[in-house]
């Protein structure tokens, strides 16, 4: 592009090469100055990961001793500007008022929900056959690891659960 | 290497003679800085184009959304505050830009032969950022935006013959809705700019054509200077001028949060955009019938000249002190908008409002004798109305404030009605019915109802001398309103859709004053006794107390959002005032709600819309670019110094 100018005479030629090199600096700087918040305004949100939070899952008092029951959790997950409640059935096994243990409704083999045989006294996953104890251990079937448990909460007579996925297929529980 | 890749695309693509064609002119007279205000206006459209796509990341086009998705961009997206900054910014830059463009053109006469086109071309460049200006506006589904909306709409149905229709279609219905804001949204982000696209190329290569007109003294045009870099380096100079300027205003002066649009909110006066406030100003001196001068008339005259210009100045005349006539017209009609634009600016809200009710005033005061009234007002105070219903900021908040009855539209029948049996209007209503009340006394109280001038004067009632000794108090019923701290006596219940509202303090007080300042005080300072409570006295909100106060505003709002919504009772053997349900009973709508959380946090010190994630801070951003900008100034002015020596 320099090749473009005028070229008369020397001192004619350092202002106008001086001329050309600052207003190509100034307007490149300028684009560097506003192209960095761009792209971050773009990226940086993406790679946010969303907040959850505790919720309700019911009074304890409400939940028969011994064998698991399904719980309805309704996470409220914000989705940008999207205030979302998402419903989700879990998994609780009350020992005690004070030890509730809470599984994901997730098969962690492929994504199944899972349900609980009361006969057998065990998790099964319709979908490959992966059977679970009552602790979540893995009995028999392809499930890599043991059923996942979601952190509780307990605050008076009432139950929290905080609604969370974690990666299918690997033998590590990994927080998605 | 660099070379050969050059020569390898022009042998493909011509980009060495299209540069050629853009760069290479000689400029008559040599380059200025009056010159740059077509680059400028150009760089002004880059940036519009560049922060609108990144807008278009968040944004969403409905009704339900648009609102929240701006703010969501603005508060928790790094640099949303720089993108919407900007292109808020950038659209007022546009408009002033533009117009001075326009005016340097017209001085310098540059609209004559051969250049007639060019004029046209930026004339109708003109119209379309002007239709940009409006539709933008009304993008993020504001209470600003919303109003100027609603009115432009109603100026364009003012339109002989065809108005109603054109206003139909540019809503997309009878009345403003989702369709309105997907029409305005795809005329704003397509059809606008894809026409604007196409003009500006016409408008440039119309330009290159002609090339730049120069000084109108012979004389001075025998110096001649290069567009590139000559000029461009003054049109750079002024862009980073123009660039720090947009940075400055977005950092230091951000476009304000109006609020949630809310059509039902009739304590909103609208505004039209700075840019048509002239006209909105205009329309005053055309009351009536004549009304259809301002709307359609004026701005038909304007455009019409406009477009005409090149051929109504025909001579080759361009000094402007020769062309005695079209100067100063051009020029007073500009002072005449300026004037117009700056009393439209400065006219109070009350004016518009004031003339809206003195003409229904005067209606109604034929009706009712002053006697009537007289005695209306003593019915008010002595069958308890005043002990729930507030009139001229005195009276209870249990129901709604009755200063405005003549604005809301009431007719005596429907007042007469909503009296003898409120359910009637309202089935969950929780009035009283005053079934016992005789004809002439119904007339007595409506007629002071709809006579709000009579009321401001000397025998105002004072409900602190009848509430306690009226015994009718506790049937008819007690002023109740009122906040509670006490959480445990609140409703467990959870905030409402209003707690992520992203309200409007500055509303928000508006509404404040109406509803809330008769327990919790002027500017919530509280104090207001409440016997049979615990504590004796309404809560403060300003300072609220510390179990609800939250440094994070959307906790904070949350917090404050579960009593408004539900209500609260104070503590103690039986509390006189009790907080109110607002969002239950529908006493307020989900959007005034949040305008008054937004009050309630601006005076504890939190702004609602406070930026949760910068990128960068504002001030620091602003500064950094500023220090690289002088640095680099200074730099070289170094060189050039010592360049110039040697």
């Amino acid at each position: 592009m320099k090749e473009e100018g005028g070229l008369k005479g020397s001192s004619q030629f350092s202002r106008r090469g001086f001329l050309k090199i600052f207003s190509v600096s100034l307007a490149s700087i300028s684009g560097l100055l506003l192209g960095i918040p761009a792209l971050d305004a773009i990226i940086s949100p993406a790679l946010k990961s969303r907040l959850t939070s505790f919720s309700k899952a019911g009074k304890i008092g409400n939940i028969p001793e011994g064998s698991p029951v399904r719980l309805t959790v309704a996470s409220s997950a914000k989705d940008a500007y999207l205030n979302d409640t998402e419903m989700h059935n879990v998994w609780a096994i009350k020992k005690s008022n004070s030890d509730i243990e809470v599984f994901s409704p997730i098969c962690p083999h492929l994504g199944c929900s899972y349900n609980w045989d009361p006969q057998k006294s065990q998790f099964e996953c319709p979908c490959h056959g992966s059977v679970f104890a009552e602790n979540g251990k893995v009995i028999s079937g392809p499930a890599p690891r043991s059923l996942d448990t979601l952190p509780t909460k307990i605050e008076g007579d009432e139950l929290y659960v905080e609604w969370e996925k974690f990666q299918l297929g690997i033998n590590k529980k990994v927080k998605i | 290497m660099s070379k050969k890749v050059w020569y390898w695309i022009n042998e493909r693509i011509p980009l060495s003679s299209i540069l050629r064609m853009g760069m290479d002119e000689e400029i008559p007279g040599g380059s200025r800085f009056s010159y740059a205000l077509g680059s400028a206006t150009l760089l002004v459209f880059l940036i519009q184009l560049i922060t609108g796509v990144l807008e278009l990341f968040y944004y969403a086009p409905t009704v339900d959304h648009a609102y929240d998705s701006i703010n969501f961009l603005r508060v928790e997206v790094p640099f949303g505050w720089l993108i919407h900054g900007l292109h808020y910014w950038g659209a007022t830059a546009m408009i002033v830009i533009v117009s001075l463009h326009m005016l340097r053109v017209f001085i310098w006469g540059a609209y004559k032969n051969p250049r007639q086109l060019t004029w046209i071309l930026g004339v109708i460049l003109f119209l379309l950022a002007l239709g940009m200006s409006f539709t933008g506006a009304a993008l993020p589904w504001d209470q600003r935006g919303y109003w100027a909306a609603q009115v432009g709409t109603n100026i364009g149905g003012t339109f002989p013959f065809i108005g109603n229709f054109i206003k139909q279609v540019i809503r997309g219905g009878s009345s403003m809705g989702q369709l309105t804001l997907s029409r305005f949204f795809i005329l704003h982000v397509a059809v606008i700019p894809g026409i604007i696209v196409m003009f500006i190329i016409l408008h440039l290569v119309a330009f290159r054509k002609h090339g730049s007109v120069g000084p109108w003294e012979e004389e001075k045009r025998n110096v001649t200077g290069q567009f590139w870099p000559d000029q461009i380096f003054k049109d750079v100079l002024v862009a980073i001028i123009i660039l720090l300027a947009l940075v400055a205003l977005s950092t230091f002066s951000p476009p304000p949060f109006s609020g949630p649009a809310d059509p039902m909110d009739s304590s909103y006066v609208p505004k039209p955009e700075w840019n048509f406030l002239f006209l909105y100003q205009a329309l005053k001196f055309f009351p009536g019938v004549l009304e259809v001068i301002g709307t359609v008339g004026i701005p038909t005259v304007l455009v019409l000249l406009l477009l005409l210009l090149p051929f109504i100045d025909k001579n080759k005349i361009r000094n402007p002190f020769k062309r005695l006539i079209v100067v100063p017209t051009g020029l007073l009609i500009v002072m005449a908008v300026i004037i117009l634009t700056i009393a439209g600016y400065l006219s109070g809200e009350s004016t518009a409002v004031k003339q809206k009710s003195n003409s229904k005033e005067v209606l109604h005061k034929e009706n009712f004798s002053s006697n009537d009234i007289r005695l209306g007002k003593q019915l008010f105070t002595s069958i308890g109305c005043i002990g729930c219903h507030s009139i001229m900021g005195t009276g209870g908040t249990v129901g709604p404030d009755l200063s405005n009855e003549v604005q809301k539209g009431r007719t005596k029948e429907w007042l007469i009605a909503q009296i003898q049996n409120s359910k009637s209007h309202n089935p969950t209503s929780i009035m009283p019915p005053f079934s016992f009340l005789k004809v002439a006394q119904l007339n007595q109280l409506v007629a002071f109802l709809l006579t709000p001038s009579n009321m401001g004067s000397g025998s105002a009632p004072q409900i602190a001398s009848t509430q306690p000794s009226n015994s009718n108090a506790n049937t008819v019923a007690i002023p109740d309103t009122a906040s509670q701290s006490k959480v445990d006596s609140v409703n467990l219940q959870s905030a409402g859709l209003a707690a992520s509202i992203l309200g409007s303090a500055e509303h928000g007080k508006v509404l404040f004053d109406k509803n809330c300042i008769a327990c919790h005080g002027k500017n919530g300072i509280g104090k207001i006794a409440n016997p049979g409570s615990a504590t004796g006295v309404v809560p403060a909100l300003n300072p609220i107390s510390q179990r609800l106060y939250n440094k994070d505003p959307e906790i904070f709002s949350k917090n404050i959002d579960i009593i408004i919504q539900h209500g609260a009772v104070p503590k103690g053997a039986n509390p006189a005032l009790k907080m109110e349900a607002f969002g239950d009973q529908q006493a307020l709508s989900q959007q005034q709600i949040s305008d008054i959380e937004a009050y309630i946090l601006s005076m504890n010190g939190i702004e609602r819309g406070m930026i949760k994630d910068p990128g960068m801070e504002p001030v620091s951003f602003f500064t950094l670019i500023a220090v690289v900008f002088a640095g680099i100034g200074l730099i070289f002015l170094v060189v050039w110094n010592v360049k110039k020596k040697k």
